[in-house]
């Protein structure tokens, strides 16, 4: 909402009037899937992709916020995201991806 | 869920009015700040106002540090606060407490007055699946007492609650003598955060201080807080995006290899932040030798009775107490 993650399932509709909201539907520009979305996968990030749309967007905003510069500070800023298959090594490859082609990993 | 009106009222004097004649917590209107914890206890049940009445614009979020030291608006989000730079740098406990919390998420949208507000994760009074809750239901039995408890607190209790709260913020700002500011129909007033929540007695359900109405405005900490050096060691059951079990904040001031001044603030093991000056005093003047910090932390203990699943918890508080000092003295 306003560019930042937050929880839908905690938010009132009526009380985001107004605001601007991107959903999971709304990355993809047309028929090219957003950069986060290919590396999924690529990297195989998902089984029964229940959690897949939270983790992309959430793993969308990590690397906006400048919070894939590891693995760790990866997990660290991911943990909100949770995936009952423990698909987890492989979210976190793939938003690694994501991070390094889009040129926001700090520190290296 | 129970319907609710939604009110968004032009301001300030208009919502006080509506929430005012309601009553205290648990009451037929309530506020709705970030709505992190409010909608999660909507959702079970455990809430069931008829009004909700959102304070979105109407508080201040704004986040200032001057001569007298750091000032939250109450609407300030635990993201925005954790990053300020003035925070990280100068009380970076705050910073520490917030960033071990919730998941970013949820940070995002969490506000200042709602995180000191929010209520107990007691799995009992979260779920009313089960009856006896004299916090939910006041006279109906406490149903973690002869339950699982391993959660529960082991200072402060009383036979009719157990419950902690869980706000890693509030043991943060305690530790470093945090004041509230208050908005009520009448005026304001201001008040130490140690003295918003009361401890259990015989009135669980009656959890804060503040009049019917009444809303948070801001937080203060006052300058001479700043530049400690300080940790806030949470202890939980995963890594991250967890409640603590027992955390500890401590702030030191050091002179050499002595400790000049301290302060030390429990989370996890009562119904309000933990302050312990008796720890405090008794770490004035020694070393950052682990027996010396240990002979001080078991004050602590001074008091404390487990139910069974928490008894550890005894144990375990003074253990953080000596690593946080430890970690913020630079030893560990
Ligand atoms: C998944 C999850 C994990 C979490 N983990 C942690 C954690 O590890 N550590 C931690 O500390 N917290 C944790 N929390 C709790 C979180 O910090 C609180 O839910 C949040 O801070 C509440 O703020 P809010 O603005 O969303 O409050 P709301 O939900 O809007 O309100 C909470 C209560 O405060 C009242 N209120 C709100 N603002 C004011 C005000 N200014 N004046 C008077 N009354 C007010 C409301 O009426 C309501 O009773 C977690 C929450 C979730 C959902
Ligand atoms: S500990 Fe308190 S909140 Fe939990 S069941 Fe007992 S009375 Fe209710
Ligand atoms: S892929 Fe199944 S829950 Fe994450």
């Amino acid at each position: 909402m306003d560019g930042m993650r937050v929880k839908s399932c905690l938010s009132l509709a009526a009380l985001a009037q107004g605001r601007e909201i991107t959903t999971i539907e709304g990355l993809a520009q047309g028929e090219e899937l957003h950069p986060l979305q290919a590396a999924f996968i690529e990297r195989d990030a998902f089984q029964c992709g229940y959690c897949t749309p939270g983790q992309i967007m959430s793993g969308v905003a990590c690397i906006s916020e400048g919070h894939a510069g590891s693995p760790q500070e990866i997990r660290e800023w991911m943990s909100g995201n949770l995936c009952r298959c423990g698909a987890y090594d492989h979210i976190v490859a793939a938003i690694q991806d994501a991070a390094s082609a889009s040129g926001s990993v700090r520190g290296g | 869920m129970h319907p609710f009106i939604l009110e968004r009222p032009r301001d300030m004097p208009a919502a006080l009015a509506l929430r005012a004649q309601a009553g205290r917590n648990d009451a037929p209107a309530e506020y709705i700040a970030g709505g992190t914890d409010m909608m999660q206890l909507l959702q079970e049940d455990v809430r069931r106002p008829d009004r909700l009445v959102s304070l979105a614009g109407l508080l201040d979020n704004s986040i200032e540090i001057g001569p007298h030291g750091l000032r939250l608006g109450a609407a300030a989000t635990m993201a925005e606060v954790a990053a300020h730079q003035g925070v990280v740098e100068q009380f970076s406990l705050i910073s520490q407490a917030l960033l071990n919390s919730a998941s970013p998420q949820v940070r995002n949208q969490a506000t200042m007055g709602g995180n000191l507000l929010q209520r107990t994760r007691c799995p009992y009074f979260r779920d009313i699946g089960y009856e006896a809750c004299n916090k939910r239901a006041p006279g109906s039995g406490c149903a973690a007492m002869d339950g699982e408890n391993r959660w529960h607190a082991v200072l402060g209790t009383s036979d009719a609650c157990i419950a902690v709260h869980p706000s890693d913020l509030a043991v943060a700002l305690v530790a470093l003598d945090a004041a509230i500011e208050i908005r009520g129909a009448d005026g304001q007033r201001t008040t130490p955060l140690a003295d918003l929540h009361r401890l259990p007695g015989g009135t669980p359900h009656l959890e804060t201080v503040l009049e019917p109405g009444e809303v948070i405005t801001a937080i203060t900490v006052p300058a001479n807080a700043a530049g400690l050096r300080s940790h806030y060691l949470k202890v939980r059951d995963r890594a991250s995006f967890e409640f603590a079990v027992v955390s500890a904040a401590v702030a030191i001031e050091t002179d050499g290899s002595r400790i000049r001044q301290a302060r030390v603030a429990l989370g996890g093991v009562a119904a309000k932040p933990w302050r312990l000056p008796s720890v405090e005093r008794a770490l004035t003047g020694t070393s950052l030798d682990p027996s010396e910090l240990r002979a001080a932390a078991v004050l602590a203990a001074d008091g404390a009775r487990g139910r069974g699943h928490n008894d550890f918890k005894i144990e375990l508080m003074q253990r953080a107490i000596v690593r946080a000092v430890e970690t913020a003295g630079g030893r560990a």
